[in-house]
């Protein structure tokens, strides 16, 4: 295959997936034919990907028939490879993971910015803005000027650019929060009328709380504002209850519990899940995501699990064009009637005292 | 002055001579919770009560003591030393803290500390293993009922663990350094502070240990003992292995071998409880072994999995799960120790004595213990633990000087 029919090629299965995030709309056909194709493109051009598959008995000769039958990555091997259909000096985004549960980074190496953009406006939009709002943004989420390697800080700053007012803030450097910068444009907002759209890590906004209520203040938030937290509830310092810290938020900043939105996204994907509208009232929330993003739950070897059944999370992405488009991780969910239902991470081994605590051991080094 | 050591050393010994019976009821009920509840294998539950109470024999407490105070004696009244009369006193209150611990952790600081004369408080999450016994101990030697107790651990908003804390003269913590931070800082200044945080363990084959195809199947067999143990939990448990090169057996060869043996002592063991964590530690091996034509075994219910290492690269940690690293040398072993900040706390080798340039190596590594690997996870009760004495930091030594 020439250079050029590569590109050709990238360039019609783009055109295919910009199509369908254009139309918020995909069938089981559909989606299975496009993720074989993307597979067939990514095991002709992504040699590690190519190595990998082979192991398990897929090649470019002999490309999976089923969307379910895609080999997966672990999310893992990102930081061993780089996982690309192309020169990854011509990557328009590259993201690193954060390295908080592994010793080094992970990169994730994107060709076209605009297949990413695309596919996270087009998700934001059906799911934390069905309303059709302009909010203010303000971000407890890395600043992209200082950490231009962070997708989370990406993908705000895209939605800022998109949706907002143009007087977005950032309040998150080098791990550390600027608690009065952040305050003040709470009470900006307020006076100008303004809703906000607090994007947050849960760890973020759980500091950000513990602040806030040191000094007593409460915040009159203008109606319409919502938050989006992300990142999980386990982490190295703490673990926080979602439930509490939802309550707390609530109360704080005067909105509805049902406002707070969690966002599930991983740096290896182009595309995210959101809290299922219909579950954010209840107590258990499932997840959503748009119609090119499909996850199997699977046990450890492999095999999707019943309905309810809790497993490991396969993601199938068709907006990775340029990567991979089937990445496995750790992260434990089961699937039910609602939609995904998210259950945490799957430790290495457990931490125990005066033993291995794999996780702090990683976090160690590099 | 604190009452007879040589009773309270006789009623732990005879205390736990009746926890090495397997048939002993509270032993029974402990060995069915650590089975049920934390799911640990049967096997390793009794292996390790058995080593945990079959250490405790009157010898090797004397020899504690004698290692590490210079005799029993010292505990009661002033002896002997040079330039002055010593006696080691208790300190007073100790308080262990086990976040969270492999079986039995935390009984050896707290015999340790009541040995000296101390009033004991262990505080754990499953206290049952310390309750049981403890009522043991009572039974042997009434006296003990009263010092010696075992309270369940809430964490760290536990009201009652912050006033143990408080009142401690001594506190013993294992668990995560974020735990023994907020311990160390609830405890009081003056109080003695004994971490113990997590650890690991690896492995060092030389080409002489590896010398024959029956020395090598048998240290085979010992990894694999050593890995699956505990679930790979324990500081002591093997937790990366280094074969030299130039042996009689290649990396890959051994690695073959050590997949069988593996396979044959995880059969029907069930030890499913991690299996996602080791099909986790498997997919990321694959994709790697993908990259350089190297070999992953790991079995279909994934009760174990085993791979190729690389010096360069970090290691994975996962229960059950090993990287194999070849060494041209034992500096190689130094360096990765070094460019990964592995806290070191055993390294086995196939026999000892070792030859002297691993020996260094280990030492420059941080190694606190140099042993076999046959023998990891059966250390020495006479001897020092994670680079400290295990008894002597319970007590104050008080000086009598000399007339001059």
């Amino acid at each position: 295959v020439s250079p050029r029919e590569t590109d050709e090629e990238a360039g019609r299965l783009d055109a295919a997936i910009l199509r369908v995030i254009a139309a918020y709309d995909l069938d089981e056909g559909g989606f299975n034919a496009l993720a074989c194709e993307l597979a067939a493109h990514q095991l002709r051009r992504n040699a590690p990907y190519r190595a990998f598959a082979a192991r398990l008995g897929v090649t470019p000769e002999a490309p999976p028939r089923s969307w379910r039958d895609v080999p997966a990555v672990p999310a893992a091997a990102f930081r061993d490879a780089a996982l690309a259909t192309f020169d990854v000096r011509g990557a328009q985004c590259e993201f690193h993971t954060s390295g908080t549960t592994r010793a080094r980074s992970g990169r994730h190496f994107i060709e076209r910015a605009d297949l990413y953009e695309a596919s996270l406006l087009a998700t934001f939009d059906r799911l934390m803005l069905p309303d059709g709002a302009r909010l203010r943004y303000l971000n407890l989420v890395p600043d992209p000027r200082r950490r231009p390697h962070s997708s989370l800080g990406y993908m705000m700053r895209t939605v800022a650019r998109r949706y907002g007012d143009g007087r977005d803030g950032w309040y998150a450097a080098d791990d550390t929060l600027d608690v009065s910068g952040f305050t003040h444009g709470l009470r900006e907002a307020i006076a100008d009328g303004v809703p906000v759209c607090i994007a947050a890590t849960a760890f973020a906004l759980a500091d950000i709380l513990e602040a806030c209520e040191a000094t007593g203040r409460t915040y009159a938030l203008t109606p319409g504002s919502r938050i989006m937290e992300t990142g999980g509830f386990k982490g190295r310092r703490r673990e926080i209850d979602r439930a509490e810290l939802y309550a707390r938020a609530a109360a704080r900043f005067g909105i509805d519990p049902a406002a707070i939105v969690a966002e599930y996204g991983m740096t290896e994907l182009c595309s995210q899940y959101y809290d299922a509208p219909r579950t954010r009232s209840s107590l258990e929330r499932a997840k959503t995501g748009p119609p090119w993003l499909r996850t199997l739950v699977v046990d450890p070897a492999g095999r999707e699990t019943p309905p309810g059944v809790v497993g490991t999370l396969r993601h199938v992405d068709l907006a990775n064009r340029s990567s991979v488009v089937a990445v496995d991780t750790e992260d434990l969910g089961a699937r039910t009637a609602d939609g995904l239902v998210l259950l945490g991470r799957e430790s290495g081994a457990r931490p125990r005292g005066c033993s291995l605590d794999a996780e702090m051991l990683a976090g160690r080094a590099g | 002055v604190p009452d007879d050591p040589r009773g309270r050393l006789a009623a732990i010994a005879d205390a736990a001579a009746r926890w090495t019976d397997a048939d002993f009821p509270p032993r029974v009920r402990v060995a069915a919770r650590l089975a049920g509840g934390d799911g640990y294998a049967c096997g390793d539950v009794d292996y390790a009560l058995d080593r945990l109470f079959g250490a405790l024999t009157p010898a090797a407490l004397a020899g504690l003591v004698e290692n590490e105070l210079g005799s029993l004696s010292i505990l009661e009244r002033f002896v002997p030393r040079a330039g002055a009369e010593v006696a080691a006193l208790p300190v007073g209150e100790v308080l262990v803290v086990g976040s969270r611990t492999t079986i039995g952790v935390t009984l050896f600081p707290a015999l340790c500390a009541l040995l000296a004369g101390n009033s004991v408080t262990v505080k754990e999450r499953s206290d049952l293993l310390a309750s049981e016994f403890f009522a043991t101990l009572a039974q042997e030697d009434p006296a003990l009922a009263s010092r010696a107790r075992a309270e369940h651990w809430a964490g760290h908003g536990d009201p009652r663990a912050a006033e143990a804390l408080a009142r401690a003269d001594a506190v013993v913590a294992f668990g995560r350094p974020e735990t023994l931070a907020l311990l160390r800082a609830a405890a009081r200044p003056e109080a003695r502070f004994i971490p113990f945080g997590p650890r690991a363990s690896f492995g060092y084959l030389t080409r002489e240990a590896l010398a024959s195809a029956a020395l090598t199947r048998a240290l085979a067999s010992a990894a694999a003992r050593a890995l699956l143990l505990y679930d790979t939990e324990g500081c002591m448990s093997l937790h990366g292995l280094f074969v030299e090169r130039g042996a009689s057996v290649a990396v890959d060869d051994f690695l073959a071998l050590l997949a069988n043996e593996l396979a044959a002592a995880t059969r029907g063991s069930g030890r499913g409880k991690h299996a996602r964590a080791i099909a986790a530690f498997a997919r990321g091996a694959a994709f790697r072994a993908a990259q350089n034509g190297s070999s992953v075994y790991a079995d279909e219910a994934a009760g174990y999995a085993l791979a190729r290492g690389s010096l360069e690269r970090p290691p994975e940690f996962a229960p059950c799960a090993l990287e194999v690293l070849e060494a041209g040398g034992p500096e190689e072993l130094t360096g990765y120790v070094r460019r990964h900040a592995i806290p070191l706390e055993a390294l086995a080798f196939g026999a000892l004595p070792e030859r002297r340039d691993v020996e260094a190596a280990a030492l420059a590594a941080g190694a606190a213990r140099l042993t076999e690997l046959a023998a990891l996870q059966a250390p020495r009760f006479e001897a020092p633990h994670g680079g400290r004495p295990r008894l002597a930091e319970f007590v104050r030594l008080i000086a009598k000087d000399s007339p001059r």
